[in-house]
């Protein structure tokens, strides 16, 4: 056993030194291996990266749906009935009528002339970007009092913001209120200052959509506009026959005055990338497979043709009694070290290029290193099937 | 017993488009501590004759026996390994190893440890002229004789008892062609090998003990 270790140790320190010697091939050889392992790690990590973008825009990219008119006009004078934005808010579970599990940040907006303030208006929003006048693009800045957020918005509280500068009354509580009356229904409700604005309009005072201005009375109020986004994008389709079911073609157990409205879903943008992701996946699904039998041919070609100047080295191998297949295996030997130091090259390479070991990127070279090894062992199992006799005969 | 029968002997050639028949109805017997000389015109089939002894292949017709066991039912390729040298007229070396790694190549090959196969194949290759220096030399930084007595002292270190030579001093001048046959010469008769030579040149068949002559594959006379 000794005996054979050390001769087996004989041969590849022979191989070894053959190698070295032998080294303009050798780099060749190891310079393809790791070209291809890294091509085919590189296609890897692009695909993988791809794959990643789709699934980040997939998750994150907002696509906007506007309600209009039912003559398709995004208008501010929607005539919506505020039960619909309920529907949308999921706050009509109990009734099977709902809409929540389709869409996220709803944004709606409800105005009102007040004559009190004298000349004022309130308006209803579920958020600030519900009211253009409210966006920093408009030239508005909002200052929230300590300890308040602009999720009030979304509840049912008695609070406002008011334009810097407007008039408030401190309550005995010590906050600031503003008194309003609804100039059309003569509702009176106070509401507790929460926040200011300041460069937005100067006659206007923002309460949240669904404020109570009577105790325990709800109310239905029309809506001027209201816009929202696809709850997920991956059910981009569901959520759109889901929300055009009720906005388009309303049911009878869908609440409302069964006036129907369009709905604008701003996606061309969010499915024209998409199909650009998917188009560019296709053609990387398809350049993986070629790069591997193109690994093999190469692999082959390179082997094929270096070994071929060898046949006569290969013929007085067998003729000093060397078997067949241990012929193989010692010159296959020659190609698997090459060609798995260049596979460990082109892998290091790979690690740089995606910034840190994975076991993906392990497996991608050591499948690169199996096409090599199958492209030189048929090449070096061609060349070593010599017919010695025949090399016999060309010498008489 | 001959160490090596020949008997009636055939050989052909196939390809797709002939076959042609290189060696027809040879009987002979090859003993130890003899030199042999196989002489004839290229073509003869003698270099097929020297084949089959080797082993390279089987004869379709007739056996070739080493110790009267036909080569056919021997492991050939352990048959090489451990009982015929082959030299040629093109040397055959490895031009990637070294003079030393030549001679001690089939050493390896025989799982001998390294340093013992390095001390072994060193010795004779001093044996046979060589310097210490030419040892860790390529091949081919080597003249034609020097490589031939390379070729020479891979077989000697073998330890094979059968030295085949096909033209080994075809590409050699008269100086290392003496040289050459000399060598061959007392491998045969002081260290008893079987050596059997296919030759043209009349210097190396003079030499030779018994000398057969082939035409057209057949075996025309035996002379010695």
């Amino acid at each position: 056993m000794e005996q054979c270790k050390k001769t087996g140790g004989a041969l590849r320190r022979l191989t070894l030194a053959v190698l070295w010697r032998r080294r303009g091939a050798s780099l060749l050889l190891i310079a393809i291996a790791a070209l291809g392992v890294f091509a085919s790690t590189a296609l890897h990590s692009l695909s993988a990266r791809q794959e990643a973008a789709m699934a980040e825009l997939e998750r994150n990219a907002r696509i906007q749906c506007v309600v209009t008119t039912a003559q398709g006009k995004n208008s501010n004078n929607l005539k919506m009935i505020s039960v619909l934005v309920d529907m949308l808010l999921g706050a009509r579970h109990e009734r099977g009528c709902y809409l929540d599990e389709y869409v996220r940040d709803v944004r709606a907006l409800a105005s009102a002339p007040l004559d009190i303030p004298a000349e004022t208006e309130l308006r209803r929003i579920l958020s600030f970007d519900s009211d253009a006048s409210l966006s920093a693009v408009e030239g508005a800045s909002i200052r929230l009092a300590e300890g308040w957020e602009e999720s009030a918005f979304r509840t049912d509280q008695r609070v406002c913001l008011i334009p810097e500068g407007m008039e408030a009354q401190p309550g005995p509580d010590g906050a600031l209120y503003v008194s309003t009356r609804e100039k059309m229904t003569g509702v009176s409700v106070d509401l507790q200052v929460i926040g200011t604005v300041s460069g937005g309009p100067g006659n206007v005072i923002w309460c949240p959509f669904r404020v109570q201005r009577q105790e325990g009375v709800s109310e239905a109020f029309q809506v001027d506009s209201c816009s929202f986004d696809i709850g997920d994008n991956a059910r981009l389709e569901e959520c759109r026959a889901a929300i055009y079911e009720t906005f388009v073609e309303p049911k009878l157990s869908n609440v409302g005055d069964f006036m129907t409205y369009g709905v604008l879903v701003q996606d061309e943008t969010y499915l024209a990338t998409m199909e650009e992701f998917r188009s560019n996946l296709s053609l990387l699904r398809v350049l993986l497979p070629v790069l591997m039998a193109l690994c093999g041919g190469i692999s082959f070609f390179a082997a094929y043709l270096t070994t071929r100047g060898r046949v006569r080295e290969f013929a007085v191998m067998r003729s000093l009694g060397l078997k067949r297949g241990r012929m193989f295996l010692l010159v296959f030997e020659e190609y698997a070290l090459l060609t798995a130091a260049g596979a460990v090259l082109g892998g290091l390479a790979g690690v740089l290029l995606e910034g840190g070991l994975s076991g993906g990127a392990l497996i991608r070279a050591g499948a690169g290193l199996a096409v090599f090894w199958a492209g030189a062992a048929a090449a070096v199992g061609s060349m070593t099937q010599v017919n010695v006799m025949k090399l016999m005969r060309t010498e008489e | 017993m001959a160490l090596l029968t020949v008997d009636r002997v055939e050989y052909e050639y196939r390809s797709a488009y002939q076959t042609v028949r290189a060696v027809s109805g040879v009987s002979a017997e090859f003993e130890m501590g003899r030199l042999y000389a196989i002489v004839g015109a290229s073509g003869s089939g003698k270099t097929t004759l020297l084949s089959l002894l080797a082993g390279l292949d089987v004869p379709s017709g007739g056996s070739v026996c080493y110790q009267g066991t036909p080569t056919s039912r021997l492991d050939r390729d352990g048959y090489r390994l451990e009982h015929v040298s082959v030299i040629y007229q093109n040397f055959n070396l490895f031009y990637h190893l070294t003079v030393l790694e030549n001679g001690a190549y089939p050493l390896y090959l025989r799982k001998m440890p390294r340093k013992e196969a390095d001390a072994l194949a060193r010795e004779k290759l001093l044996s046979v002229g060589l310097t210490e220096d030419q040892l860790v030399r390529m091949p081919n930084m080597l003249s034609g004789g020097e490589q031939q007595r390379v070729a020479i002292a891979r077989a000697l270190a073998a330890g094979s008892e059968i030295i085949l030579a096909d033209e080994p001093t075809g590409n050699l001048d008269t100086e290392n062609t003496e040289n050459i046959v000399s060598i061959l010469g007392a491998l045969a008769r002081e260290a008893g090998r079987c050596v059997i030579i296919v030759t043209h040149d009349p210097a190396v068949s003079a030499a030779a003990d018994v000398v057969l002559h082939m035409r057209d594959g057949k075996l025309a006379a035996e002379g010695g």
